[in-house]
């Protein structure tokens, strides 16, 4: 049954991406919903921390480590989640939550002085439906701040909030300007994804191959730096969920990107090689696969490419419990709809080696070599952190293990 | 409420209700004393969240050899007024145990004073 989950913990929701998003940046978020969120791991058993208190401005979401954090950041970031809750209750779906909204805006107005606002849904505020867009509007006017709507549920993973979210960001506040040569966007990076060294290890990179990194949505980032995202030459998009934002800007500002993950001394050559060529598409030879990944999207087309390029797999089937994009995959690559489909995969005799988040192993009944992709977004019971895979890091991994 | 041998919760809303006091919640289902039901928009608005419970509250006492179900959710029951209790009475006799709906979870899945359905 694909929404039961017995084994696995049930995914990150949307809300999260938008959470790793803002706590990055100078501005913040206000989330229309009836309370706090935990993601387990470690910290205080049945601890309830974040203050604010009362009604349009709890405060309140932790990731591992972050318990204790009292959620009144300075600007840029830092422990603070930069996002407030409107804390709506049982009466506020008769009266709305229009009102409640507006306090918790003016809340975190006075808590984080932001240079810009998002509004989204949780669960709670998508049942009752108050209109997030006039809210924005509103908060707009009055506060002389860009606001805008993002259409986030809280019934989706964690990759849509983190999609719609630096989508949103870009239509709020890309500009139009000259464009730079060699200046680039990197889009789609974020810790629920990648190790964090990656992710530094990834800019700099950049960098040394002559590009200029004017905006990074997921890591820290400032409202100045996304107003001239629409100044990149090309855009590099590194996950699955930079791809929604890429393509708004290739059709706003006619800005070409490149969809790869820069995992393995390969993968970086080809993406070199492709900007070089101003064109990017990948041949695929499809021999039978006999390894599995699992994990984000891109992450996985990386390890694939390093195990055939390298000749340590005939070829690997790619899957995902997250979004899959069908222009970045192969045809037997899956997406994932649930714990039971994962024990079909996982056990369909296909495969001599898994590699795949830990969480997972439980539901493999057979024999088989198995290596472990932590995947925070997947695993809030683990401690492990992501391996950091960027560049050669991956081919060493992988070295390891076969 | 699960502290009895063999009773297991089955938690009804959606991915980010599950980190509504999450710290919790998955110790539990570490334990083996929870499930999560995580539904869509989609399946909200269609009714199909009825059957689907049906479905999860059969699949859970099949794989967990359950032997006292306790259902509970999130806002969504609580908006849409979902008559849980008369579903849970259905099941005890369609699935030979006790199904129970434990009501003392408002909007965020927990009650007002703090306490959590344990």
């Amino acid at each position: 049954m694909k929404n039961l989950w017995t084994i696995l913990p049930p995914p990150l929701g949307d809300s999260f991406g938008l959470i790793e998003l803002i706590k990055n940046s100078d501005g913040c978020a206000v989330l229309d919903d009836s309370g706090e969120f935990r993601l387990g791991g470690g910290g205080g058993h049945g601890s309830r921390h974040g203050g604010g208190g009362g009604k349009g401005g709890h405060v309140g979401f932790d990731r591992h480590g972050d318990h204790g954090s009292d959620n009144r950041g300075s600007k840029g970031g830092g422990r603070s989640s930069r996002t407030v809750v409107s804390g709506a209750g049982s009466q506020d779906v008769t009266t709305g939550t229009h009102d409640i909204l507006l306090r918790a805006a003016e809340n975190a107005l006075a808590r984080f002085s932001p240079d810009f606002m998002l509004f989204a849904a949780g669960p709670c505020g998508a049942m009752i439906g108050t209109n997030l867009s006039d809210i924005a509007e509103v908060v707009s006017a009055e506060h002389q701040i860009p606001a805008a709507a993002v259409e986030l549920t809280g019934q989706k993973t964690y990759d849509v909030g983190v999609s719609k979210t630096t989508e949103a960001m870009a239509r709020l506040l890309a500009g139009s300007g000259e464009m730079q040569a060699g200046a680039i966007n990197i889009l789609g990076a974020t810790a629920l994804d990648w190790a964090q060294s990656d992710m530094e290890d990834a800019a700099s990179w950049a960098e040394q191959q002559g590009w200029h990194v004017l905006s990074r949505p997921g890591g820290t980032v400032t409202k100045a730096q996304l107003e001239r995202m629409g100044q990149a030459q090309f855009n590099l998009v590194v996950t699955v969920s930079g791809l929604a934002a890429a393509r708004y800007l290739q059709s706003r500002f006619g800005t070409p990107y490149i969809a790869l993950s820069p995992f393995g001394d390969a993968q970086c050559g080809k993406l070199v090689q492709a900007v070089d060529n101003a064109s990017w598409s990948e041949t695929y030879a499809r021999p039978e696969a006999d390894v599995l990944v699992i994990g984000e999207q891109f992450t996985a087309n990386a390890i694939r490419a390093a195990l055939e390029e390298k000749g340590m797999a005939k070829s690997a089937d790619a899957a995902t419990f997250f979004q899959l994009d069908k222009v970045h995959a192969r045809s037997n690559d899956l997406r994932i709809k649930g714990e039971a489909h994962a024990r079909e995969q996982l056990n369909c005799g296909k495969y001599h080696t898994i590699i795949a988040d830990p969480v997972l192993r439980p539901l493999l009944q057979c024999r088989r070599r198995w290596i472990d992709l932590p995947h925070s977004a997947l695993n809030p019971y683990s401690t492990k952190h992501s391996v950091p895979l960027f560049g050669s890091k991956l081919d060493n991994w992988l070295e390891q293990y076969i | 409420m699960v502290r009895e041998k063999g009773s297991h919760l089955l938690f009804i809303g959606s991915y980010s209700c599950t980190r509504h006091r999450a710290t919790e919640r998955l110790q539990l289902q570490q334990e083996g004393k929870l499930s999560f039901l995580c539904l869509q928009e989609i399946d909200w608005i269609t009714g199909d969240y009825i059957p689907q419970i049906e479905e999860a509250a059969q699949e859970v006492v099949r794989l967990r050899s359950v032997k006292k179900l306790i259902l509970f959710g999130g806002c969504q029951l609580e908006l849409l007024n979902v008559d849980l209790s008369s579903l849970a009475g259905q099941l005890t006799s369609r699935l030979g145990i006790p199904v129970e709906f434990h009501k003392g979870c408002h909007l965020v899945g927990y009650n007002s004073k703090g306490g959590y359905a344990r």
